[in-house]
Order: C-alpha cells, then structure tokens, then sequence
C-alpha cells in the first residue's frame, strides 16, 4: 500500500513527485462576477428564495418613490399652482374611477335586508352619492385653477393638447346637468371623456419641489441677512478647502493647506458673524506679544533659529500696529475721540466710492490728524493708492534683506550696511500703515448680523461642526480625566460625565436658554445661539469620553510600560503612543457619537433657534404652503441623510487606512 | 527547551570586561503588592559591563525585581540607585534613569501602530530630542545591527515573534542606554526564534554592555553571565558565577530548581 514518493497521483491521472505541485487556477464559476453571485446571492433554496424576495420588494419600494420623487413631480412656478392643477386633475380621474354607479343605485330601504346588510348597503350608497355630487365642483375648481395658471403663463405644455382634445370648459355644464339630472349613465360617459386630463394630472402628482425652490435660501441660511447672502456662501466654500487637509493625509500640499485649515474657524467666525474675533483686549494683548516676541531674539542670545526669528522681528512692527489700529470697526486705541463734522467735496467722493457729495460725516482728529486739522485725511483719501504703493516697496524692500540675511546670502558687510535702513524700513511701513489706515478705517470691516437671524442649514452646521471638533478634545481629556491617578481629577470628570450624560439633551439647552440667564447678573448676557452651541458641545463630550474610555481601556498595560520605560513622559505617551491606538479602535463609536449630535442639533427648535427642520416645520405652516409635508421633511431628512452617510463613509475609509496589519502588541 | 544549543560562535571573553565602577546599587530594598510581600531584603551591587542573568521557579520575584530598576514598579523600603541616581517619587530623578536604562519585555511591546523605524524613533526624538534624520540613521545602525534592517517600514504586526523582539531590543539601544534590562526576552517566542534572538543578546552583552536578564535560558546563562543569580520567594537564595552555580549549586533549592529545569 505504500505509494512511491515520487508518484503521487492526480484526478487527471498525471504524477507529480512531492514539492513539485504546480499552481493551478481556481475551478470555474468560483471566482469572478458569476463566482461571487454563486457564492454570495444563491449558494443555497433559502438564499436564492430571499434574494429573489429582496428584489421584488426593492421594486415595491424604489418604483413608486422614484415617481414621486422623480417622474411625477413638479419644478416649475413660483408658487403652488401648476401642483394644484396636477394633483386637481389626477384627482378627478381618481374620483371617477372610484365611483361605482351599482353602488350608486342600491336602495338601503329594500326589503329583505337586515339591519347590518342596510347600514352597510347605506355607507356604499352615500360615498357612491357623495362622488357623484361632488365631480362638477371638482371640475369647476380644475378649471378654476386652470385659469389663474393660464393668466400666469403656467401651463405645462404637455397640457395643452390634452385641454385641446379634452375640452374641459364644455364638459363642465354637461356634467353639472348630468348630475342635477341624476343621469348616471350621462355622466360616465363624460368620466370617460375626461380620462385624458387625468392621466395627465397622474404624470402631475408627484412631489412639489416648487416648495423648495421658493424657500431654499430660507432652508439654508434662515433669515441671514438676504444681501449679505455671500457670506454664508464664502464662508460654506472655504469649509469645502479647509476639510480635506484634515481628513486625508495623503493630500498634495497638505502641510500648507493646514494653515488654511487652522486659520478657516476663525475667518468662518469673522465672516458669519461680522464681528473681529480679536477685539478688544485681545487685541491689545496679541499686540503686546507681537513686539515681546520680536525683542527676544535680540535679548537672549541662546535661542535656537534665531536667525530666522529675525524675520518675525521685523514684521512685528507691521504686525502690531495692524493688531492696535486696523481692521476694526473701531481701532482699539481712541485717536478718533474728537471728530470734526464737514460736508463731503466733490473730490472727497470721487475718491470714496462710499461718500456721496453733501452727505455729512465725521473725520477723525487723532494725534496726527490735528497736526493736520484734518487735511491728512484728504491727502490719504487723494494719495490711498499710494500710501499702499509706499508702504508695500519699503516693506518689501526690507523684507527682501532680511530674507537674504537668514539666508545667508548677504555678506557680512552687506548686512552692516543695510541694518539702519532694514530697521528704518520696519517703523517707517508700521508707521504708513498706520497713517493710511486711519483712513480706510472700516473699509474691511463687515456689517455685524447677529445670530438671532442665522437659521437652516447654516444654523445645523454651524452648531454640528462646533460640536463635532469641539466634543472630541474635551471629551479626550474627560476620558483621561476619569482614568487619572489624581482624585480630585478623576471625581470632577465622573461628576461631570454622569451629569450631562444622566440628564436629556433638551434640559441642557433650556437650562441655558431659560435658567443661566437667571444666575447671571443683570446686564450680562450672550448670545442665546453661542449658548445652545456649548450645551450641544459639552453634551457629545461627556458621551465622547465614555467611548474613548472604552478604547483606553483596550489598550494593553504592556504599552505603557513600554512607553514609561523609554522614559516618555505622561502627556507624550498619551499623544504618540496610547490615543493613536486607542482612538483608532474607537472610531465606530466616535463616529456614531458625531452623527448622534449632528442629527441632536434638531433639538435647537425647541429653543427658539430656527434650524433646518424648524424650517420645515415653518414652511408646512404657511398659509401658502400647507400641505407640502412630505416634501419638505423629505428635503430636511435627504440633508441629514447625506451628512451622517458621508461621516459613516469617511469613518470605513478611516479604519482601513489605519489597519496596520494583524496581531496587537 | 534544551539549553546547549549553540547560541553563538563568537570567543568573545576579553572582550567583556567588568569595571569597578557601580552601575546599580540596591541596598535593603523590600516591596509589597497590597499584603503580598514580594521582595524581601534584596541586596544586589551591579557594576558596569557586567551580565547578570536572574532566574528562580514563576512567582519569586525576578520580574518584579527588575522591573524595580526602572520603577515600572515602585519599591516600598530600602533604596536604590542607579547610575548614582536614587529613585525616588522624583519625577526628575525618574525620567533620568529611564533615559538611562533600557527594557525588552516578553511580550515585546511594540508600538503596533508606528512602523519598526518609528518604534526605534519615537523616544530619541521625543525625550533625547533628536533631530529626525539623525534618530533614522541611529535607528537604522541598531537595526543593521540585530540584522533586520530591510523590515523597518513595515509595522511590527506583519512581523514574527523572534523579528518583533529583536526590534523591540533595537528600539530600547536606540536610547543609548548604559543598562539593558531583560524580562524573559524569549518566554513568547516559538522554539525555532529563540536562537535569533539570543544571538543578538549574545553580541550585545559581548559589546560590553550592562545587562540585567531574567531568563530561562541556560546555555545563554553560561556563555554569556558572569554571574547568575537565584531568586526564590522573594528572596535571593543564591549568587554565583556560572561555572559554580550549574556545576555546585550551594542551596538546596537551587539544586531543586536546576534539576527540573536541566532534566530535558
């Protein structure tokens, strides 16, 4: 029975010796389309049986919805016309084909009924009347609207023949007489007649997109000032340029597109609101830093790339005085308190586009402005373009040595010579600037509108974005918070974890909207939006700690070990060893926790804050618009839907980027 | 596993010089888990260059006591000190002498997701403050040096066991550290990765370096100890040099403990 070693025989009778086996392809029908259809959709009765149920029911589903949605449905107009006509006229048709004129001619007072056979012999006949009766004034209302969409201008051309070979207009007085006459078989004649118009109205019934239409601007951005609607807009594509460097790490140009990133919460803020992030002291405090960080370099001989800093160092000037004087509707220090009123010259506004000839304004008489009563202002206003112009070749002059100098391609001598006239040049463009912006003062500065008017999608986005970046840091340290060695740490974050998350997202919002307003002072208030935004964002923070607990808790101990033992400190073995890990395990759940909030932000009506759908709630209750229900929740729902689906999306493409390969530790 | 295996060619004898100066120093130390006494009065003088192999039935302690040396655990009584440096609940104290000694577990602990030269990386940048390229190039040295320098991009899940630990030694060398502490570096691996393993430890410890190794291995523990030292209930029973341990255990559980473990 022993087999020779080097016989080993096939089903094809051929022999290989052991080790010699060469590769073969697959048997057919296992691999491919038809291979994965065999093995996937009908490997079996059951499975071919449900898979053949699933797609009859797909049918069912998808068919009727993409008539409605699609097929059917209605875009043109500006208002709900052209859908009454259609619906109008499929309505009649429906009416016609329900009426049964049997039922019509039953009699409940027969002999020989019972008592149950009458009653029921009695509803037939009444919604067989009640049809009956009612088709003129259908008819009537048909031709009544088909009037008002005539005068409009309206009327879908594929109606046109059908009105042509309908005849409607003579129809109605025969039918009316029909009706008054009871003669049945007079009227179904008309009914057929009529079959036409209402197969047109069918093809007419669908959804009535005009709704949206005529209230898109309201969905997306609310009641936001209508002609500052660029704003939005800008500050919407902007999103669109500063998303991606975060998302994918395999962008061309990513690290610079970052900066446009880390910049873009603060345009989006200065953009929406109108209002300058860095007002007020803030100001005043970023500016002193500017000048401190540009001494440094010149004060403490050992830092490192000091060479480079000189750059910093010489833009400071520059930089400060934008920061103290420009780009605010008020410049933060007063050198505008005395103002003189004069009437605007001609030449003032044919400089100024914004001035007209006549009008009175204010000029500001600052310290260097009453050295020059004022006339400094009409010299900028004349030479605007030059300040511009001289400020730019100095400073750039300037900027161009500088460069030359960290670069190393000015000479020693080179750079001796021009240090007066690079540091001449620095104050000199700060001081231009400064001149040529007390003239242009608000040029640059937007018209503030406040939250109270932001709604609709703007309104959903704008608190699910800030929710979403804010919830995962806060909620990152809660998690670490809670896992702490310290007590007093580790209590506040279980205290607060188990608050938020044990009371419902709408207390947290009227407890800000209703309740903190009462433990603030008198006079202090803000904004009732920036409030629901921190209720939202500390609610997904303490559900977010919870779920980067759970990845924390995943982590083996041998990782911390092995990063204590390199000697990393706390912090830095959180930030490159145990969240990298621990947060990629938990993505599912962080991503579910931001479509959880996303879809939360609904909960902002309740409030007062008019967010997408509230919208719609609004819109179904517009005297103009009622009966439009399915349309508009439909609309509402369809932006949710593609919101949280490309979060969803994002997160399976997330976890299979960051697959590195099997076995933990 | 049978402990004659040749685990190196080289006669590196001279070459493995003991000096006189103290590298660590534990003086009356004791440590408790909860009620458990653990270590019991352990003594122990480690000058530099020497290589100590500390072995003992599962339950005596050795972990515990190396683990000590790096405070990855934290002793309750006594002192130690390491490279001059007592460890104390001083923080400072404690990321110097982390700097200073290096850790191979037997688990490997590889950071799963760095790849082997980020793994290698990641402290010389982070604590020693390395610029990048230098920490690759150190990283890649070490690496050549264990012998598996074509692996550094991959991530250490698409490695083998006896790959994975060579990685996790070159990672700790990449700190340049002066006392290499080893806990049962080959206990994890399959039969046929020790080898590769004790190969690169072998030439380790032939470099001169420190080296704290708890381990089974007995053909390590002669080829390469100077000294070997027995741990039993929390308590050093025995310390000898190699030679005398294997061939005239002195303690009657040593003579136990090699018994069982030498019969195979």
């Amino acid at each position: 029975m022993v087999m020779s070693e080097s016989q080993v025989p096939q089903d094809d009778g051929s022999t290989y010796a052991p080790g010699q086996h060469p590769d073969l392809p697959p048997p057919p029908g296992t691999v491919g389309l038809i291979g994965w259809l065999r093995g996937n959709l009908f490997s079996g009765p059951i499975n071919t049986v449900a898979t053949l149920v699933t797609l009859v029911l797909l049918y069912l589903v998808i068919v009727p919805i993409a008539n409605w949605a699609v097929v059917d449905s209605v875009v043109t107009g500006e208002d709900r016309r052209v859908c009454d006509l259609g619906r109008t006229s499929a309505l009649i048709g429906e009416n016609a084909r329900a009426f049964d004129p049997e039922h019509y001619a039953l009699d409940p007072g027969a002999e020989g009924l019972t008592a149950r056979q009458a009653a029921r012999v009695r509803v037939e006949q009444m919604a067989a009347r009640s049809l009956f009766l009612g088709s003129p004034s259908l008819l009537g209302v048909f031709l009544d609207r088909y009037a008002q969409t005539e005068q409009a201008g309206l009327v879908p051309d594929s109606l046109l023949p059908v009105m042509e070979q309908v005849r409607p207009a003579e129809l109605a007085p025969q039918l009316a007489e029909a009706v008054e006459t009871d003669n049945v078989p007079a009227a179904l004649e008309i009914y057929d007649e009529l079959m036409p118009l209402a197969a047109w109205g069918d093809s007419y019934d669908g959804a009535c997109w005009v709704v949206i239409k005529q209230r898109f601007t309201l969905f997306m951005v609310g009641f936001y000032d209508r002609d500052q609607l660029w704003r939005p807009l800008v500050a919407f594509l902007g999103l669109l340029i500063a998303v991606p460097p975060l998302l994918f790490a395999g962008m061309p140009q990513r690290p610079r597109a970052l900066w446009f990133s880390a910049a873009y919460p603060f345009v989006a803020y200065w953009l929406l609101t109108g209002v300058e992030l860095a007002h007020g002291p803030l100001r005043l405090l970023l500016g002193l830093l500017v000048l401190l960080a540009a001494v440094a370099p010149f004060a403490w001989s050992g830092l490192t790339a000091r060479s480079r800093l000189l750059v910093f160092s010489y833009l400071a000037p520059v930089l400060a005085v934008a920061l103290f004087f420009a780009f605010g509707p008020e410049p933060l220090v007063g050198f505008e308190q005395a103002r003189i009123a004069t009437e605007v010259t001609p030449q003032m506004a044919e400089v100024n586009s914004r001035l007209t000839v006549g009008q009175n304004i204010a000029l500001p008489t600052g310290p260097v402005d009453q050295i020059f009563s004022g006339r400094l202002y009409l010299l900028g206003l004349a030479l605007s373009p030059l300040w511009w112009m001289i400020f730019g070749a100095l400073f750039l002059w300037g900027l161009r040595a500088v460069l030359r100098q960290v670069a190393g391609q000015a000479g020693e001598a080179e750079w001796r010579a021009a240090r007066p006239a690079v540091v001449a040049a620095a104050l000199l463009s700060a001081m231009i600037l400064f001149a040529g912006n007390q003239i242009s003062q608000d040029t640059l500065s937007l018209s503030v509108v406040g939250t109270d008017k932001w709604g609709g999608l703007l309104a959903t986005m704008v608190t699910g974005l800030v929710g979403i970046t804010a919830s995962l840091p806060i909620g990152i340290l809660l998690a670490l918070g809670r896992r702490s060695r310290l007590p007093v740490v580790r209590a506040l974050s279980v205290a607060f974890i188990e608050t938020v998350r044990g009371v419902p997202l709408i207390t947290i919002l009227f407890m800000s909207s209703v309740m903190l307003p009462l433990f603030l002072p008198e006079g202090m208030n803000f904004d009732k939006f920036l409030r629901a935004l921190i209720g939202v964002a500390l609610f997904a923070s303490a559900y977010m700690a919870e779920v980067v607990r759970g990845g924390l808790q995943a982590i083996p101990k041998g990782q911390y070990e092995a990063a204590d033992a390199l000697g990393l400190t706390y912090w830095k073995n959180m930030r490159l060893v145990v969240l990298p890990q621990a947060l990629k395990i938990v993505i599912p759940g962080i991503v579910n926790t931001f479509i959880g909030l996303f879809k939360d932000t609904t909960l902002l009506g309740i409030i007062g804050i008019l967010d997408l759908l509230q919208v719609a709630k609004s819109t179904n209750s517009d005297s103009n618009w009622i009966g439009f229900f399915q349309e508009t929740y439909i609309f509402v729902g369809a932006i949710f839907f593609v919101f949280c689906f490309t979060m969803s999306r994002y997160s399976i493409y997330l976890e299979k980027k960051l697959e590195t390969g099997h076995g933990r530790r | 596993m049978s402990d004659s295996q040749s685990h190196t060619t080289a006669q590196a004898e001279p070459r493995m010089q003991v000096s006189d100066e103290v590298a660590i120093e534990i003086r009356n130390m004791h440590k408790w888990f909860g009620e458990f006494h653990v270590l019991k009065n352990i003594n122990l003088k480690v000058h530099k260059g020497e290589r100590i192999v500390v072995c003992g039935p599962s339950g005596s302690g050795k972990s515990t006591l190396i683990r000590c040396i790096n405070r990855l655990e934290q002793h309750q009584k006594g002192d130690i000190f390491v490279s001059g440096v007592e460890l104390t609940d001083d923080i400072k104290n404690i990321a110097e002498i982390r700097r200073e000694v290096g850790m191979v577990f037997q688990h490997f602990n590889l950071f799963p997701h760095l790849t082997v030269l980020d793994n290698c990386t990641l402290a010389p940048i982070w604590v020693r403050k390395l610029p990048k390229r230098e920490a690759e190039e150190a990283a890649m040295k070490y690496l050549e040096r264990v012998r598996i320098p074509e692996q550094a991009h991959k991530f250490p899940g698409q490695l083998s066991g006896g790959q994975q630990q060579r990685v996790a030694i070159a990672r700790s060398l990449c700190m340049n550290p002066e006392i290499m502490l080893f806990d049962e570096p080959t206990s994890a691996l399959d039969p046929e990765m020790i080898s590769e393993v004790l190969d690169t430890m072998v030439a380790l410890a032939e470099s001169g370096m420190t080296m704290i190794c708890v381990t089974h291995e007995m053909g390590f523990a002669r080829k390469v100890a100077n000294r070997v030292i027995f741990m039993d209930g929390g308590e050093i029973i025995e310390e000898n040099d190699p030679e005398t341990f294997f061939n005239d255990p002195q303690n009657e559980r040593t003579q136990l403990f090699l018994s069982q473990i030498l019969q195979h």
